[in-house]
């Protein structure tokens, strides 16, 4: 870590280890921009399309990147959510956290991706050099419009609410005998857990009840689309988000918040443009639009009377799962290059790190609504978990997002194994999703004063016996 | 490091990195048992005594350290249990494996946790370091005789349920944690782990060798009145099973996650009743694991094995040292003695047979924890053991820490918020790669 970096660090720790900062009310904004890339990239998620050397040829419904900033007590947070397979690599995103805090005030930056499989493909490191020029136009409209939902920011009461969606299965069957094996298909819609068809909803109103904003938590996999489209889309996150802003008459922005869709995919997944990948995917988006909207019309939402904001970015080390050097060298026999371009991507060039620091962002939003974040593909027991375990009301649980590590499964998963779980997806060592998820519920005790810094007592106040 | 422990341990680590066990002819074992009561005049430990004046003017009951020798193919454990508060300091634990190392590759020692015992100080210049020593001398005798009399041997395990304990920090009704330390009237309170675990280890010929016996409860029935060395109820307990078992087998008692469970009757006076408070504890204690062991039907397995893993989990302090200095200026000097920049927690894991699993862990683990392992814990037979290896205080749960209370917020836990889960999943994955479930090459690039 260089200097700079560990001082950004110990920033963050402070103020995360400081008394919540409260003001009078919460203040939001909103934006959107088309992040659309121009057709002719390699896309993401399917590795036989690389494999093929196919590129995109155009455009099925636009990708956008949608931005929420909520300010209180001074502190001001930027909620990024894109329409893309992965967040972009640790460069632009560490350049995106520096930009918006000197533009916009943002001292906390969450950068999420929907996991679309539709989208463009996103690297590491670029083996012609640089990033293509589409990435850099992508930062410069989400700082933008990370400014531009600043700028907007107004006085906002929230309001938070459950439900149910079924349009996902897990795609892990656990056979009697322990093995395991793929459903990679599943039409059928063959019940199949552990599942989490919680939908989560954060409303986002003015002073005067109108929606500002409807974000949308929710954890499966947007491959509805197979490998066979080679137009981008956002996949069935297009017609969620279309539902839930016709819903409202088109006011407010929705944004979807990928949780943790590690082994969760649509009952539709990988449906060919021939069988009817557009309908599939517009009941996929449909059904979980219509859940979260009547949800979020139920609402009714809150002006905090002591708004605060509270977040901890933790850099968390961990070790390889596998020998890296072998694992690099396993990959290219077994598949050559290109390999790196689908998966272990921080494997294909450069130096290879002697450890894995992932960052985990915390985020507790009027001591009521917490967020946690995790950078890849966190199996769906962790979102579970994360309800379960955590002390507030309302939980959230971001997956894929502020970098990208590929799969986080359980210990339990691993020990099954399965894609995701077993073979070269996940290079992480295993246990490392349960030790985020701890850490970050260690921080919201923290942030809601429960975890002092100072014993209670010393020993010899204590009770007598030891 | 000693030439056998030396082999044996790359055959551990090469076994665990294959995921396969190494095979054994046959699982043998060994017990034998030392006294280690100590001489009249030591400060007992357990109770603060600001003013220095419990000194022990004898025993109730011996002390002793038994030691049981584990011998499957190259792997051979020792597990050392004391009649003792904590364990050894690290120099004497140091101590200890090298003077065994030509007996044993592993070793695994875990204490009672009576509140009767020696005090932990044991510099070498004291009259109790001359103690500590020559009872790791006394202990490193016991595991060679042990090591030297191992048979073969068949395994069985058993459970049963036992109320003697309660939780001691008893939620309020408006959120708050009391301090719970006596509960005579028997009053519910969650949560508590009531399991009594027995593994029962015979010789061929069915003749009981060793009855380890796995609970989670402070040995905290005598208060701070009593001047006399005692294994508190764990000694009632281990002659109650030894004298059911006909005198033949030696009974270990494995504490589990106590950190939060004292006895119904904790801390009694003398005058209140504590020798026969602590002889009923023992009694129905020993008497639920007696019965269990006598139905327990041993079996030597067709594919014997013994898998050990010893790891070190770095943990950081959960104070702010500066704060607390500050905020306390005249605890200093205590302060300075438990901060420090991170603490080693050793971790051990031992896979019997592929089927019996057990972890040990430092400290004071909080029973949630001995239940979490016992839950997610991939064989049949999961045993927690805590107060082993190393003494680290307590290890709350994260939420146990954010409720508070004593050994959850107190200056009585020192690491950071997490480190038992985060122990607890290190036992887990060991478990499944001893099981072969965890392999060091990606499924999809095997050979």
């Amino acid at each position: 870590m260089n200097l700079r970096k560990a001082i950004g660090c110990l920033v963050l720790l402070t103020a995360a280890l400081c008394a919540p900062l409260r003001a009078a009310a919460i203040r939001a904004g909103v934006a959107r921009v088309d992040i659309t890339p121009p057709a002719g990239l390699p896309m993401y998620g399917y590795f036989d399309r690389i494999e093929k050397h196919q590129l995109s040829t155009g455009t099925l419904d636009p990708l956008y990147a949608r931005v929420v900033v909520l300010e209180a007590g001074g502190r001001r947070m930027a909620l990024v959510t894109l329409d893309l397979g992965r967040t972009f690599n640790e460069s632009w995103l560490g350049r995106m956290r520096a930009a918006a805090l000197e533009a916009s005030h943002i001292d906390v930056l969450v950068v999420s991706a929907s996991h679309t499989h539709s989208g463009p493909n996103i690297l590491d490191e670029y083996p012609t050099g640089g990033p293509p020029a589409w990435e850099g136009a992508v930062f410069d409209k989400v700082l933008q419009a990370t400014r531009r939902a600043a700028q907007d920011l107004q006085p906002a009461r929230l309001g938070t609410a459950y439900g149910n969606a079924y349009v996902g299965y897990n795609r892990r069957r656990v056979n009697p005998d322990g093995s395991v094996t793929m459903l990679w298909l599943n039409p059928e819609k063959v019940a199949n857990g552990p599942v989490d068809t919680t939908v989560g909803v954060l409303r986002i109103d003015r002073q005067d009840g109108s929606p500002i904003a409807v974000l949308v938590n929710y954890a499966c996999h947007p491959v509805v689309f197979g490998s066979d489209n080679l137009q981008y889309s956002a996949d069935f996150i297009g017609p969620m988000a279309g539902t839930v802003e016709g819903a409202f008459g088109g006011k407010p922005l929705c944004l979807f918040f990928q949780g943790a869709a590690g082994d969760i995919k649509p009952y539709y997944g990988s449906t060919p443009l021939n069988k009817g990948a557009a309908e599939r995917n517009d009941w996929t988006g449909r059904e979980l639009g219509t859940e979260a909207a009547r949800l979020a019309k139920g609402i009714e939402t809150e002006a905090s009377a002591a708004s605060s904001l509270d977040f901890s970015d933790d850099v968390m080390a961990f070790d390889w799962r596998w020998d890296p050097r072998k694992l690099r060298d396993g990959l290219l026999r077994a598949k050559g290059p290109l390999i790196f371009q689908d998966h272990v991507g921080v494997l294909g060039e450069g130096s290879m790190p002697a450890r894995l620091s992932l960052r985990v962002t915390t985020v507790l939003v009027n001591r009521q609504i917490a967020f946690v974040t995790m950078p890849g593909e966190p199996f769906v027991e962790f979102q579970v978990g994360w309800r379960n375990r955590c002390p507030v009301r309302s939980c959230f649980f971001l997956g894929y997002t502020n970098g990208y590590y590929d799969y986080f499964p359980t210990i339990l998963a691993a020990s099954q194994g399965g894609y995701g779980a077993g073979d070269s997806d996940t290079y992480v060592e295993v246990g490392a999703g349960e030790r985020m998820l701890d850490r970050a519920l260690v921080r919201v005790h923290e942030m809601l004063g429960e975890l002092g810094q100072v014993p209670i007592a010393t020993p010899w106040v204590a009770p007598p016996a030891r | 490091m000693p030439l056998p422990r030396l082999i044996s341990c790359l055959l551990g680590a090469a076994a665990l990195a294959t995921g396969s066990h190494v095979r054994a002819q046959a699982l043998e074992a060994g017990v034998a048992q030392v006294e280690i009561t100590p001489p009249p005049g030591f400060l007992l430990d357990g109770y603060p005594d600001p003013g220095l004046v419990r000194t022990a003017t004898g025993a109730r009951d011996p002390l002793y350290a038994r030691v049981l020798v584990f011998k499957a193919g190259a792997t051979r454990l020792a597990l050392v249990d004391l009649d003792l508060e904590d364990v050894f300091s690290p120099d004497y634990i140091a101590k200890l494996r090298e003077a065994t190392s030509q007996d044993v590759s592993n070793l695994l020692v875990d204490a009672i946790h009576t509140h009767s015992g020696p005090p932990l100080d044991s510099s070498p210049s004291s009259p109790v370091g001359a103690w500590y020593a020559a009872s790791v001398g006394r202990i490193s005798s016991a595991v060679h005789e042990a090591a030297a009399r191992t048979v073969a041997v068949r395994v069985g395990v058993g459970y049963g349920v036992a109320f003697i304990g309660h939780n001691r920090l008893r939620i309020e009704h408006d959120g708050g944690i009391s301090w719970f330390e006596k509960n005579w009237t028997g009053t519910p309170n969650a949560l508590v782990d009531p399991t009594v675990a027995v593994l029962r280890i015979d010789d061929m010929g069915g003749s009981p060798l060793a009855i380890l016996v796995n609970y989670a409860c402070h040995p905290v029935l005598y208060g701070p009145d009593s001047r006399l060395y005692s294994a508190d109820f764990p000694g009632v307990m281990t002659a109650v099973v030894q004298k059911a078992m006909g005198g033949k087998a030696l009974c270990f008692f494995l504490q589990g996650g106590a950190g939060n469970i004292n006895p119904t009757h904790a801390v009694s006076s003398l005058q209140q009743g504590a020798v026969e408070f602590c002889r009923q504890a023992g009694t129905e204690l020993g008497g639920v694991a007696a019965r269990v062991s006598q139905g327990i039907q041993t079996s030597a397995s067709a594919d014997p094995s013994l898998q050990v893993a010893e790891d070190t989990v770095t943990l950081q302090p959960r104070w702010n040292a500066q704060k607390w200095r500050a905020a306390h200026p005249e605890d200093a000097e205590f302060i300075a003695s438990l901060t420090r920049p991170e603490y080693k927690a050793p971790v051990t894991t031992v896979l019997i047979n592929r089927q019996i699993a057990l972890v040990a862990l430092p400290g004071e683990p909080f029973v949630e924890h001995q239940m979490q392992w016992r839950a997610r814990c991939p064989v049949a037979h999961a045993f927690f053991l805590g107060y082993s290896n190393a003494e680290l205080d307590y290890f709350p749960t994260i939420r146990a820490a954010s409720w508070g209370g004593y050994g959850a917020s107190h200056s009585s836990t020192w690491v950071q918020v997490g480190a038992g889960e985060e122990m607890v999943d290190r036992g887990l994955i060991r478990v499944f790669q001893m099981l072969g479930r965890l392999k060091p090459t990606p499924e999809d690039l095997q050979p």
